[in-house]
């Protein structure tokens, strides 16, 4: 028996849907997060609801990276997968999502299926993936399961679980005490079987392999939760005392509601699903008027149907929080996959200068923080706040550390009571107090026009020119307490690469392999897009090269056609604006995260460059 | 403190009663064309706060854009100007943040039946607890004269100078269609005393009581609804105990019909007759009201619990048990 | 004495303990909950909630009212008491703002429904005058500020008193300024205090007046030579009086004079038993006033017990010193004045037999009505108005015609409601309750239509336009409810054209 030491890995289980491969998966990444190890887990999920079977468009699944060290990122090439047949495997050999020298496991029935092109194509595949380099298991799966279970369909995924539980030696006991506590509502008779297939599978794996794996454990000093971002940014909605989500369904934003609508009640929020996106916004800006902490929540078709009600929010200076899931685009683009095309039209989407705070998560934890900080800022600035999350982020499962909270507060900082007007704005700060109906003494004319200090409409420049500018004071009055970002590498030297939002992990996880390797690269990552964060350009001028890594359009470099003015990705023209330094970008729009290995390329390839120069 | 104020022993001086005046409720010098039917509705619902004695500070009116959206900047109560069509939302969200507050929504006909028509319907579905006006009159005033959906056919505006192409929208039809309805009326801006006995009514329903008021606009409508009453043909007044009930000086400015307005079916088939091109008559009254129907705030805050920030705190933490490692 | 006095008035004593409720409330000193290491959080707490050092410079609303409920808002008097209640209805604004903004809705609105627990929270307004000597000017302005309703605390510190002495020597001239405090007594709403600087309890009783929920006159006497003030209290020259309201109904209850020395003699002996009566507090204070007594005479103590016997002179560092007539009546009105005091604060039973005034029983009903009236007479001087009535309540003194007012404004209200009901054809009408209120005819002649108090229009006066008007309005009229009736001028231009458009309108 050999034990292979391994520090991280990357597994995949994958069936027809229904066949519990996430099931499955998820059992084994609670036993091993409870282990010791860190994780991110994501799920293959067909974009169909009820695909034909055996084909590669009903395969589903899931990806599961973990190892002993913190984890951020989805990681680059799957090492072992697990399938229960052969289309599954090439739905994920098409996706370019394993590795050449993979190990594969497969249920060998469809060598015998009674269709002849069936076991054509599943002799093909497996040749294709032995000729790549694969280390092919090909396993009896509905034979080994039929002596514990009615129905085959049903148990395999359980003997899986058995198996992957010898091949990465996890505690057994603890194996079936999460695998219990997750049918917990099933029949005792289910439990039962569930649990010898459990031991069968692991039996399995002890008597016909000769090798497992070894990884690290080291247990998490402090209490640790795993929630993927969507359910991060509902649960942080509630830490954060929002009382009120006002949302309309899209991909991927719906499950944040999901989420929410299960529990928000006990904690006297609501979750409001309004006719149409316009009115998901409306609904929570009169709240926010009136005094109730609301939030809405999107993605970048709902996005451009709010910006009309956006834009009243910055005028009216009402405390908004709007979350957008960005998902592919423009328009339907790609519902379930990641881009972070949204950048700039959150920023400058409102017609009219319209200055609001736009803000990233870049982690699960972020997803989960940032709510707070959201609402804090909206409210004490009376300002429009924009939080990005991605896709990536919300699908994606991290380990993190459990908040700590003690009070969760949905009042409203101040009613300001005061002597002076709506818009009495604070000269310095640019801060109008607030009057909120019903609780306030005095009353107040609210304005979609240009208004005055007392609210009233005004429309000489004078008036005009002074209502902008405290708006923009605001805006100011943050960036002035915004830290430098913090910078990962040294302050100087060959090349910067700056991200944003979910690609922080791959983008940190390339920089610091390729700094282990000796090259002079750094990481910086912004969580602020709106104001930016202070000393960018000092930063970026120590460097010889900097190079923005996003999920987004850009020109292909080199296209002939275009070379001659190539159109840059969206944070490189923002950032460019910025500091007027000539700041390149790696940008693709795959609709999935890039991998470190990919990143660690481009780092190779532009100091090559540099050092050619 | 101690000190007295003579007024309060020499004129039977009583703080309940005194405040409530008109004048309380007055913001802004109005800015209206004169002539136009604003004002009187503007009068009828600061007298009807008066009457009420409702706190100006537990008053929003919300607004959309347009001629009647300027409303809330004349009440000196809270007041939202929003953006076009979006009025009904923003309402829905101040109800929901705070049910007690007397919310009032002001539209225009382009505002509601046009570009917010979808606002309307699912609001009429949701049923808040909100007091609706609906200004017609019939043309898009502060864009100075295109066609409205309610525009009748040959009247002849700056985006169809011969007139409409299609026949005009019946608001009424399509309210009481729609599931969930619950207080239709319908007043005129030229029977002041009609309009503040539609109001009253419509503020004392619980639920949204949506209420059309017929207006001429003196500058780009002149000749809508018989030039704003004066040809005084067609117009039906609808009368029953549960109704609106008429002054002495009403009775002989149109025809009475008798109308139950509790009775759905009734309601309905008056509404149908309201376009038919030869008996086809202008209601004005109460079309419509169903009691006892929930407003959503009622069902949204009947099911939430109102748990203190340290207990919500503790069950925060408890709902995270399952996630945690 | 005085600058000690004027820089404590400044000081952190008057701070409302509503001064850290409010910096709680709005979240001062109390650091943002920002999550990440983005934001400097301190700084943006410190931005948006400054704390009072920086807030106090920044111009912004809260600051104003953490600024009121800071300390005392101390004013110089002499200025326009005008400018006075505009600071006072100031002040008081920004205190209701910081109750409404702990207790919310609860909280009173305008500062008169303040309870007296709510006015303890506030810190006082005071005026302070620092004048060489009452005058006129000074106590026609303190009657103002006194009979309206504002609450004011006022502080009067004299470096001199009963100083009006003429150069020729004559007489010290009979001005009320000396008995300022107990001139005060007759604003019965009053706290009154009158007090020599030299009193050790000087703080704590200015103190007490300042802190009582009721407006206060405290009268100080700080000459330089706080020695003078030692002897003006001996002298009775400027006896120590308090007067608080709040201890009951009675003067007994009410009034203190408990620091002065030796209350049942006319006037507190020296050490060496030496009498010292106001003659020699007159003296002390200017020698040169006083010329040496020749000839045969008695000094004031027998003179007072033989009244009018013989000629009467001072006795003074071994010296006689003559006494002027006025002098003489001073001395002898102050000895009054004193014994009326004592026989209101009811301290005199069992004394001097010469001074006993049994409050209950002996107060003499023809002697109390004598110094109302002289009160009423000096208060009627000093307030600029020519009768007043003290007999009753100060109710009245306070508003004075107020009720009237009241009144005619509400018979006048009632004439303006029109008569719904149609009037002669002749005479120009409107069907008022049909009016819609849309501006029409106000704007073409707001002399002739005006609104009622329902805001429907109706003819104000047919004959305040010309006939023109009323048919241009009747023809505009929305509702079509004016009636321009027949025309009133004969003489108008035009007049036949507007008959026959009038005519058209049936």
């Amino acid at each position: 028996m050999k034990k292979l030491p391994i520090s991280q890995h990357i597994l995949e289980i994958v069936s027809d849907a229904g066949e519990g491969a996430q099931k499955a998966g998820s059992i084994f990444a609670q036993t091993t997060a409870k282990m010791g190890n860190y994780l991110w887990t994501v799920e293959l999920i067909p974009s169909e609801i009820q695909p034909p079977p055996h084909t590669t468009r009903s395969s589903s699944g899931i990806r599961i990276r973990f190892g002993s060290e913190p984890i951020t990122n989805g990681g680059n090439l799957t090492n072992l997968i697990f399938v229960f047949n052969e289309m599954s495997l090439l739905a994920r050999l098409e996706a370019h999502a394993l590795a050449e020298e993979v190990i594969v496991f497969i249920d060998n029935q469809w060598a015998s299926d009674p269709n002849p092109d069936i076991v054509r194509q599943y002799q093909q595949i497996l040749a294709e993936l032995s000729q790549r380099g694969a280390d092919i298991y090909e396993l009896a799966l509905s034979q080994e399961v039929e002596p514990f279970t009615e129905d085959p369909q049903k148990g395999k995924n359980m003997f899986v679980l058995g198996v992957l539980g010898f091949l990465y030696q996890r505690d057994i006991d603890l194996l079936q005490a999460c695998a219990a506590k997750a049918f917990s509502h099933k029949s005792a008779q289910v439990l039962a079987s569930n649990r010898a297939l459990i031991q069968a599978g692991y039996a399995w794996g002890q008597g016909q392999l000769d090798f497992c794996f070894s990884i690290p454990l080291l247990p998490h000093a402090a209490p640790m939760v795993t929630l993927n971002g969507n359910q991060a940014l509902a649960y942080g909605a509630i830490a954060a005392g929002f009382e009120l989500c006002s949302m309309y369904p899209i991909t991927p934003a719906s499950s944040v509601a999901h989420t929410l609508a299960n529990i928000f009640e006990e904690f006297g929020g609501m979750v409001h699903q309004a006719e149409d996106e316009i009115a998901a916004i409306g609904v929570a800006l009169g709240a926010n008027y009136a005094g109730k902490p609301a939030f809405t929540v999107t993605s970048g078709p709902g996005m451009a149907l709010k910006t009309e009600f956006m834009g009243l929010a910055v005028i009216t200076e009402t405390p908004l929080v709007v979350v957008d899931v960005q998902r592919g685009g423009p328009s339907t683009g790609l519902p379930t996959k990641i881009e972070q095309g949204d950048l700039l039209s959150s920023l400058f989407a409102t017609p009219g200068d319209a200055p609001k705070v736009v803000l990233a998560a870049s982690s699960i934890a972020d997803c989960f923080h940032l709510m707070k900080t959201a609402r804090t800022l909206a409210e004490e600035l009376r300002i429009l706040v924009i939080l990005l999350s991605d896709s990536n982020l919300a699908t994606g499962m991290q380990l993190f550390e459990r908040p700590a909270i003690s009070a969760i507060s949905s009042s409203p900082p101040h009613a300001a009571e005061m002597e002076s007007l709506p818009y009495h704005w604070d000269k310095l700060t640019g801060v109008p107090p607030r009057l909120i109906p019903g609780v306030s003494q005095k009353v107040g004319m609210t304005s979609s026009l240009n208004h005055s200090e007392a609210g009233l409409v005004r429309y000489d420049s004078l008036a005009n020119e002074a209502a902008h500018q405290m708006r923009s004071h605001k805006l100011a009055t943050l960036r002035k307490c915004l830290k430098p970002p913090a910078v990962l590498g040294e302050e100087e030297g060959d090349l910067l690469l700056i991200g944003w939002g979910s690609t922080k992990g791959a983008i940190a996880e390339a920089v610091q392999i390729a700094r282990g390797n000796g090259l002079k690269v750094s990481h910086l990552h912004l969580v602020f897009l709106n104001p930016l964060p202070p000393r960018l350009k000092e930063i970026g001028a120590g460097f010889k090269k900097i190079v923005v890594v996003e999920l987004n359009y850009q020109d292909v470099p080199g296209d002939p056609y275009t070379k001659d003015a190539p159109r840059l990705s969206q944070l490189a023209l923002l950032l460019r604006s910025h500091t007027l330094l000539p700041i390149e970008s790696f940008a693709r729009v795959w609709g999935r995260a890039f991998m470190p290995q990919e990143i660690l390329t481009q780092i190779e390839q532009e100091i090559l460059a540099l050092e050619a120069s | 403190m101690k000190t007295l104020h003579v007024d309060q022993f020499t004129a039977g001086y009583c703080p309940e009663e005194a405040g409530f005046t008109l004048e309380r409720y007055a913001g802004e010098q109005p800015r209206w064309c004169k002539g136009c039917g604003d004002y009187a509705i503007l009068v009828a619902l600061e007298k009807l706060l008066a009457l009420k004695k409702i706190p100006s500070n537990q008053v929003v009116c919300v607004s959309g854009i347009g001629c009647s959206s300027r409303f809330p900047y004349y009440l000196k109560t809270f007041g939202f100007h929003g953006i076009h069509g979006r009025a009904l939302p923003i309402s829905t969200g101040v109800k929901l943040a705070n049910p007690k507050l007397t919310v009032v929504t002001v539209m225009g006909d382009g505002d509601c039946f046009s570009i917010g028509l979808g606002h309307w319907m699912h609001a009429v579905r949701y049923n808040p607890n909100l007091l609706v006006l609906v200004l017609d009159n019939e043309i898009y005033g502060l864009t100075k004269q295109q066609t409205s959906p309610t525009t009748p056919l040959g009247t002849k505006t700056k985006t169809t100078p011969k007139g409409p192409y299609i026949p005009p929208l019946n608001p009424l039809k399509l309210i009481m269609g729609a599931t969930g309805v619950s207080f239709v009326a319908q007043t005129a801006t030229w029977m002041p005393g009609h309009v503040s006995a539609t109001l009253a009514k419509g503020m004392e329903h619980s639920g949204l009581s949506f209420i059309r008021i017929l207006q001429r606009c003196p500058i780009f409508s002149p000749q809508a609804f018989g030039q704003g009453g004066k040809e005084r043909e067609g117009f039906c007044f609808l009368t029953h105990e549960q109704g609106i009930l008429l002054e002495d000086n009403l009775q002989n400015m149109a025809e009475s019909l008798p109308h139950d307005p509790r009775d759905f079916s009734a309601a309905q088939a008056l509404v149908q007759q309201t376009e038919d091109a030869e008996k086809g008559f202008t209601p004005l009254g109460l079309i419509f009201q169903a009691l006892n129907r929930p407003s959503y705030e009622e069902v949204r805050f009947r099911s939430i619990s109102h748990p203190s920030p340290e207990e919500k705190a503790e069950l925060l933490l408890d709902k995270l048990k399952p996630f945690e490692i | 004495m005085e600058d000690q006095l004027w820089s404590w008035l400044q000081g952190e004593e008057w701070k409302s303990p509503l001064f850290l409720e409010v910096q709680e409330a709005l979240g001062m000193g109390k650091e943002l909950d920002l999550a990440g290491e983005e934001i400097d959080s301190a700084q943006l707490t410190q931005a948006l909630h400054p704390s009072q050092s920086q807030g106090m410079e920044r111009e912004s609303s809260w600051n104003r009212v953490l600024k009121a409920l800071s300390g005392a808002l101390v004013l110089k008097g002499g200025g326009d008491p005008q400018d006075y209640f505009a600071a006072y209805d100031q002040h008081m604004r920004y205190a209701l703002q910081a109750l409404a903004l702990i207790r919310g809705k609860e909280a009173p609105t305008t500062w008169q429904e303040l309870s007296n627990r709510d006015f303890a929270f506030i810190p006082p307004v005071i005026l302070y005058f620092r004048i060489d000597e009452l005058n006129d000017p000074v106590l026609r302005q303190l009657g103002e500020l006194m009979r309206q309703e504002r609450e004011f605390k006022l502080i009067l510190v004299q470096t001199q008193i009963h100083a009006t002495v003429s150069r020729l020597g004559r007489s010290v001239t009979l001005n009320p300024h000396w008995d300022v405090g107990f001139w005060g007594l007759f604003f019965r709403t009053y706290f009154v205090l009158q007090i020599p600087a030299h009193l050790p309890a000087l703080k704590t009783e200015v103190q007490r007046a300042v802190s009582s929920p009721r407006p206060a006159l405290i009268s100080i006497y700080a000459p330089a030579d706080l020695a003078l003030s030692e002897l003006a209290l001996r002298t009775r020259a400027f006896p120590y009086l308090r007067y608080d309201p709040e201890e009951g109904l009675c003067w007994q209850a009410t009034l203190d004079l408990s620091y002065n020395p030796e209350p049942r003699q006319l006037w507190a002996l020296e050490a060496n038993q030496e009498e010292l009566n106001l003659g020699h507090f007159l003296f002390r204070q200017n020698p040169s006033a006083f010329t040496p007594f020749m000839g045969d005479g008695v000094p004031v103590r027998d003179w007072l017990e033989a009244e009018g016997t013989k000629p009467v002179f001072l006795s003074m560092d071994q010296q006689k010193w003559t006494l002027t007539p006025t002098q003489q009546e001073k001395i002898l009105s102050q000895i009054q004045l004193w014994g009326n005091l004592q026989a209101m604060a009811g301290q005199a039973k069992g004394g001097d037999p010469g001074l006993v005034v049994d409050w209950e029983e002996k107060i003499d009903l023809e002697r109390q009505k004598a110094v109302t009236k002289a009160l009423q007479t000096l208060s009627a001087k000093l307030l600029g108005v020519t009768s007043v009535d003290f007999t009753g309540s100060e109710l009245k003194l306070n508003l004075g015609s107020h009720g009237e007012e009241t009144k005619t404004k509400r018979e006048k209200s009632r004439l303006e409601k029109p008569l719904p009901v149609a009037q002669s054809s002749e005479t120009a009408w409107i069907e008022t309750p049909l009016c819609t209120a849309c501006d029409e005819c106000t704007g073409i002649n707001p002399r002739i239509f005006a609104y009622n108090q329902d805001k429907q229009a109706y003819v104000k006066d047919p004959a305040a336009g010309p006939y023109a008007d009323l048919v241009k309005a009747a023809e505009k009229c929305s509702a079509s409810i004016i009636h321009p009736g027949a025309p009133l001028n004969p003489k108008e231009k035009n007049l036949e054209k507007w008959i026959q458009r009038a005519a058209k309108l049936g």
